[in-house]
């Protein structure tokens, strides 16, 4: 027998640990950055910022590490976990491990809201967030087109979701091309954006909105994970063992996609995460989604935290996304060439 | 229990199974054969609630299975289906406690006795050796009894099994189709089994139901059932079915489905004494050379039987298992008269058939060309203590011509008109 017996144990013991991973994750990358933070004024601004006491400080350290740091590993963390849950929840309700959370179309969707609210000016409305609010609306409104050409006669189909995840993709990629070549002035900005990076102005406001989105339709994700393990069995076998196979398969994708849109509006598409970190932590808790769903969002949060803290370290503008597709590429690769068992 | 009233299944509007209607009683154990493509997965997902019926109803109880809640459902029938490939790697406990699902409430945990009735049916199939070990590693048959476990762990009322042997050894074939039927008597389930093998759903069913083409063709007791004209309707097979000598049941034997070959066109009549298979290939190839062909004394079953059979030569039959009696012996006789060439081909020689020498050496006492085939040499296949080697030796004195094998014997054949 592999480990304690009990479900619930392994879920507190996983759940714990990689909570306390995440946070000593946090603390460190809070320091990293061209502007070195001890810790003592880590402590001292976290304290004098919750609460809400003036903090006197020379080099306005306090004032970087709260109005910058923090809220920037934070959404790090959400971002992360974002996209780890929805990838890992959207692997199993597709069956298929090679599946990431921008094949729902949600990414290419989000990035032609987003380049168009940059070129078209519109990031002031929503209170300086209509850049984000715009991308994730056009997120979820990709994800809608996908899911309504898949379905016939009532039914999803796993193939054809993921087909025509495929084709909206390319056409909305191809839209925003289009964007691009007209866009001349704002070119730096967009292609920023779509190489995936936290390094634009990070605001609580961001991080408020999209943790809440996020840590919202996780929990709802999470609801299914019992169901998910049953449709491994198969679609069939699923409906046998009492699984609601259509409703769950639109629900995974809606709340999938919804998290999926949240993370992008803040940060742009990076890459790899949510393909390979659920892999990983399938690798290493196991395949039960009840497990695997919490483990990956927590590890995910914390390789993202950690791969923008690296980012950071190399330059305040270098693109996270770009650093997790050069870790991520390589890593994927040992995953395919060290999986014998693999159908 | 479980009962079907009309159903007609249709997908994509073109039906496939046609009014069909039948009931399954607790502790009854049915078998659902029929072709490739008679519609018994259909069936099996119709009952199961994955497809519903263009007509007709499912009554589990009474009630309409299409009215239930897939939980609900699945508290009472478990499906085995016939081939599945687990998307993950989940432990073989894992998903025999997956049979547990539909008992634990939306966001419950399996418990202990959750743990300990997946434990007990790992145990009964015979898979707790591989418990935690990833399903994707397991071969094809251990996995078929990971889900046949799966299934038990529901602790359903009422059971179908989608060909659940397919992939099994023969020996884990009996083994699971034993547990089964054991299982359905204990715990009286109403058990439906998919079976691709006519003979073991014969020996292991109470009850057959026989599809052809999308309907009922027959159904009842084995000894009903399975009968020649039946299969012959159904797969378009010419089958022997006889009772098997110790069950009872009906057991089918395919017949050659080669064509006969063209009438004779040669004038040379050929006798052939031979038995358990020796005679087998030269009788086709003889006909085919265009001898006409008589065959002697063969056993009832015994596949030199079967071919004779099958290319309708005129044979002298003995009963199954049974020495050659003085009538048939007599009859051999005469066939052996009446050709104009005898071959014995190379058979193992006890008391019982020592008749069939015999008949050699009268019809080489009349003067008939006597070949034989000393393939594997007689000294093995005497079980005679030392008749058969005499008779052989009395034979080649008075003129037999020896062959090494049947090709020999047929170079030499093939010369004659």
């Amino acid at each position: 027998m592999s480990g304690p017996r009990s479900l619930l144990t392994r879920l507190v013991v996983t759940t714990a640990g990689l909570t306390g991973l995440l946070i000593v994750t946090l603390l460190i990358a809070a320091k990293v950055g061209p502007v070195a933070i001890p810790f003592s004024v880590v402590t001292a601004s976290a304290k004098a910022g919750l609460l809400g006491h003036p903090f006197a400080d020379p080099n306005n350290l306090a004032f970087i590490f709260w109005r910058q740091r923090l809220p920037r590993v934070l959404l790090g963390a959400v971002v992360g976990m974002a996209l780890t849950v929805s990838g890992g929840a959207l692997q199993g309700m597709l069956m298929n491990p090679l599946a990431d959370p921008y094949l729902v179309g949600v990414s290419a969707g989000a990035a032609l809201g987003a380049s168009i609210a940059t070129v078209a000016h519109l990031g002031i409305y929503f209170g300086g967030l209509g850049k984000c609010v715009i991308g994730f609306g056009s997120g979820l409104v990709t994800m809608f087109l996908v899911l309504w050409l898949a379905r016939a006669r009532g039914r999803t189909d796993r193939n054809s979701f993921i087909l025509a995840g495929v084709v909206v993709g390319s056409f909305m990629w191809a839209l925003v091309t289009v964007v691009i070549t007209i866009a001349r002035q704002d070119l730096g900005t967009i292609v920023l954006w779509l190489m995936g990076n936290l390094s634009g102005q990070v605001t609580w406001a961001m991080v408020g909105a999209s943790a809440a989105v996020v840590l919202g339709g996780c929990l709802l994700l999470y609801s299914h994970a019992r169901d998910l393990n049953l449709l491994a069995l198969g679609e069939e076998s699923a409906r046998q063992l009492g699984v609601e196979v259509e409703g769950l398969k639109t629900s995974v994708v809606s709340l999938s996609a919804l998290v999926t849109a949240a993370a992008v509006s803040v940060s742009g598409i990076i890459g790899f995460v949510g393909l390979v970190v659920p892999h990983a932590a399938r690798k290493l808790f196991g395949a039960d989604h009840r497990i695997l769903l919490p483990a990956a969002g927590l590890l995910g949060a914390s390789f993202l935290v950690a791969a923008d803290a690296a980012a950071r370290a190399v330059d305040e503008r270098f693109p996270v996304g770009v650093l997790t597709a050069l870790l991520g590429a390589p890593f994927f690769f040992y995953l395919l060439k060290t999986k014998p068992q693999s159908q | 229990m479980l009962e079907a009233l009309a159903l007609t299944l249709s997908y994509n509007g073109d039906p496939v199974v046609r009014d069909l209607s039948f009931s399954l009683a607790r502790g009854q154990f049915v078998g659902l054969v029929g072709a490739n493509g008679s519609g018994k997965s259909t069936v099996v997902r119709a009952l199961s609630r994955v497809l519903p019926p263009a007509r007709g109803q499912v009554l589990l109880d009474g009630a309409d299975i299409h009215r239930m809640s897939a939980r609900e459902l699945a508290r009472r029938m478990a499906v085995v289906p016939q081939q599945v490939s687990v998307g993950f790697p989940f432990t073989a406990r894992e998903v025999v406690l997956m049979g547990r699902a539909p008992h634990l409430s939306r966001f419950g945990m399996e418990r202990e006795r959750d743990y300990e009735i997946a434990d007990r049916c790992l145990a009964l199939t015979g898979v707790e050796a591989f418990a935690d070990r990833p399903i994707t590693n397991l071969s094809g048959g251990e996995r078929q009894r990971c889900l046949i476990a799966r299934a038990l762990a529901q602790e359903p009322d009422v059971l179908l099994l989608d060909e659940p042997t397919a992939h099994l050894d023969i020996n884990h074939q009996i083994e699971i189709l034993d547990l089964l039927r054991a299982l359905t008597a204990e715990r009286g389930l109403a058990t439906l089994v998919v079976l691709h093998d006519l003979n073991l759903a014969s020996q292991y069913c109470d009850h057959l139901l026989l599809l052809a083409g999308g309907r009922l063709l027959a159904q009842g007791d084995p000894r009903e059932v399975v009968s020649e004209e039946h299969i012959r309707a159904a797969y378009g097979a010419d089958v022997q079915v006889r009772l098997h000598p110790s069950t009872g049941r009906p057991y089918v034997t395919l017949l050659s489905r080669l064509p006969i070959p063209a009438p004779a066109t040669r004038v040379t009549k050929i006798h052939l004494i031979c038995g358990a298979g020796t005679g087998r290939p030269l009788m086709r190839r003889l006909r085919e050379l265009g001898f006409s062909v008589s065959v002697g004394v063969v056993n009832v079953a015994d596949s030199d039987q079967l071919e004779a059979e099958a290319l309708d030569l005129p044979r002298v039959e003995e009963a199954p298992f049974s020495p050659i009696s003085e009538a048939s012996h007599r009859r051999n006789c005469e066939l052996a008269k009446a050709a104009d060439v005898v071959v014995v081909t190379g058979i193992p020689v006890g008391r019982g058939n020592l008749y069939n020498l015999e008949a050699a050496v009268k019809a080489r006492g009349v003067g008939k060309r006597v070949l034989l085939i000393d393939d594997p040499p007689v000294a093995g296949r005497d079980f005679a203590e030392g008749e058969a080697i005499a008779l052989q030796r009395q034979l080649v004195n008075a003129g037999a011509e020896l062959c090494r094998d049947a090709a020999d014997a047929l170079a030499r054949l093939e010369k004659l008109q």
